[in-house]
């Protein structure tokens, strides 16, 4: 099963809607609640981290016969400038308007990192690449 | 557990309003009968509220025909009552008359309410995450149902008046007690034994206050009981009372809200909370469907009456209240079945108006496309294809 969302800028009023629909259709398949937790939030995150820091960009959603989950977050840049910088708990480049809104504690990567049972990212100015599996 | 929300067919006209209003989109109408799905229903009252033509009803067990089957019998009652009533003296007046209906001994649970609701705060603070209250039955039943994720965030109480009962047993022992919980609400009527077969219950049997009501009106002289309450067993019944603004302890009444909070609590977006109290009903416990009297003014009679609550705080062992919680999940396909099954209600889902009109029977598009899928109707159903 795969599912692809588009994310836009800056879209607060909706961000989050990918992942909500997401949760739904694990929820109907009755996905184990202890690890559909862990997607739920690390998808929330990787979701708002595409509407406050990136050009916009997609979340693909895939599931496989033996229920292994797999988000996939591609984006069209800015990029990371230092990923090691950014996967510091607390570090965070997040506007003053994102943390209105309660957003940018800095600590989504990490957070996620800690969620997810493979993690990888790549990142240049052209745009971040994020992969997470769940199992 | 037997089915609790019962259809009496005969003057229903399928107006649909049930199936439209349930939070859990338990109910369906299949050739002109109204089904309520007990894996899905929580137990609150909204289908019952919603029915023009009062056919959902939830009988309780009828004193008449029990109270002889105990020697002793110990009725319990709830601390929401109070809401009802004007003065202290009054409540101990209806007290009393409710004894006069038969009973040996007529208890309060509201020293157990105070000693949880304190612990609730007290351990909530210490430990990390954020944690739920498990006093609504039916918050309860939403969570393990809808939000299964949030499962073991639920504090692991026990029911304040599952905890009564326990203790009348072991004070009484070696006597045959009947125990009868006097409920406001129906979420708290299935936690009996009787009649719906809650076999793990230590109360025998659940009453509706509203069923014996009359009889109580009848009885009610100036003669009270000797009843006191816990200020705080009273706090934790009521939303707008529970926890203090200054703690971090947020109140939630109503399924809708409820449930907008719990999909935030799932996304880990409530950081800063260490303590969340969740009731079904307006209010909390004072909106419980079979109070008589309403939660509004139900609010500022209890508000009122709190300074006269003098009675003891309960002291209980972690033996008397602690509960592991286990979820009734059943035993399920492989994930390679249950996608075939999520395609396939997906694909008729398509062909759907997906009006969500209802007409068919079914809640929404995506109900109607699950019951097709699982054989209990075909796509003739839909009254807007059809035309």
């Amino acid at each position: 099963m795969k599912k692809v969302y588009t994310v836009l800028k800056d879209n607060y009023e909706d961000a989050g809607q990918a992942s909500r629909d997401i949760k739904m259709t694990l929820k109907m398949l009755e996905i184990n609640p202890k690890v559909l937790k862990r997607i739920s939030i690390a998808c929330y995150e990787a979701e708002i981290n595409l509407v406050i820091h990136s050009n916009g960009g997609t979340i693909t959603f895939e599931l496989d016969d033996d229920g292994i989950v797999k988000l996939s977050f591609d984006d069209t840049g800015p990029g990371i400038e230092n990923i090691e910088l950014a996967m510091t708990p607390g570090y965070s480049t997040a506007s003053k308007e994102a943390r209105e809104f309660g957003f940018g504690a800095g600590m989504g990567l990490d957070n996620m990192k800690n969620c997810a049972s493979t993690f990888d990212i790549q990142s240049s100015k052209d745009g971040t690449h994020l992969r997470m599996t769940f199992q | 557990m037997k089915p609790v929300v019962s259809w009496l067919e005969k003057k229903c006209y399928n107006c649909i309003k049930c199936l439209k209003s349930c939070p859990t989109d338990a109910i369906s109408i299949v050739n002109h009968e109204v089904n309520i799905d007990e894996s899905q229903c929580i137990h609150c009252d909204v289908c019952m509220k919603e029915c023009p033509s009062r056919v959902l009803k939830v009988q309780g067990a009828h004193i008449s025909e029990t109270l002889h089957e105990h020697e002793y019998n110990v009725v319990l009652i709830p601390t929401s009552l109070l809401s009802d009533l004007k003065s202290f003296e009054e409540f101990q007046e209806i007290c009393q008359a409710i004894l006069k209906l038969g009973f040996d001994e007529v208890e309060q649970y509201s020293d157990i309410e105070g000693f949880l609701y304190k612990k609730a705060i007290e351990e909530s603070q210490q430990k990390e995450g954020i944690w739920l209250t498990s006093f609504c039955p039916t918050i309860n039943e939403l969570i393990e149902k809808k939000y299964p994720t949030l499962f073991d965030r639920l504090l692991p109480y026990d029911y304040p008046v599952e905890i009564a009962a326990k203790k009348i047993r072991e004070r009484l022992k070696g006597k045959d007690v009947g125990i009868y919980s006097l409920c406001e609400c129906v979420g708290k009527m299935t936690l009996a034994k009787e009649p719906f077969g809650n076999k793990t219950s230590h109360i025998d049997y659940a009453l509706s206050i509203s069923h014996v009501f009359p009889k109580i009106n009848k009885l009610k002289n100036q003669e009270k009981a000797s009843i006191q309450m816990n200020k705080y067993g009273v706090k934790s019944n009521v939303e707008d009372l529970f926890g203090n603004r200054s703690l971090s302890v947020i109140r939630v009444e109503g399924l809708n809200q409820s449930k907008s909070l719990l999909d935030l609590i799932e996304f880990d977006r409530i950081q800063h909370v260490d303590l969340v109290a969740m009731y079904a009903c307006y209010q909390g416990c004072i909106g419980g469907y079979y109070l008589w009297s309403n939660p509004f003014e139900g609010c500022y009679n209890i508000e009122s009456l709190i300074d006269e609550c003098v009675g003891e705080i309960a002291c209980l062992d972690e033996d008397d209240y602690f509960i592991n919680r286990q979820m009734n999940r059943q035993e399920m396909k492989s994930m390679k079945e249950r996608m075939v099954w999520f395609d396939k209600v997906n694909e008729i889902l398509e062909t759907l108006p997906q009006y969500d009109c209802g007409a068919c029977g079914f809640a929404n598009c995506r109900s109607l496309a699950q019951g097709i899928v699982n054989g209990k109707v075909d796509i003739q159903s839909c009254r807007v294809k059809k035309r």
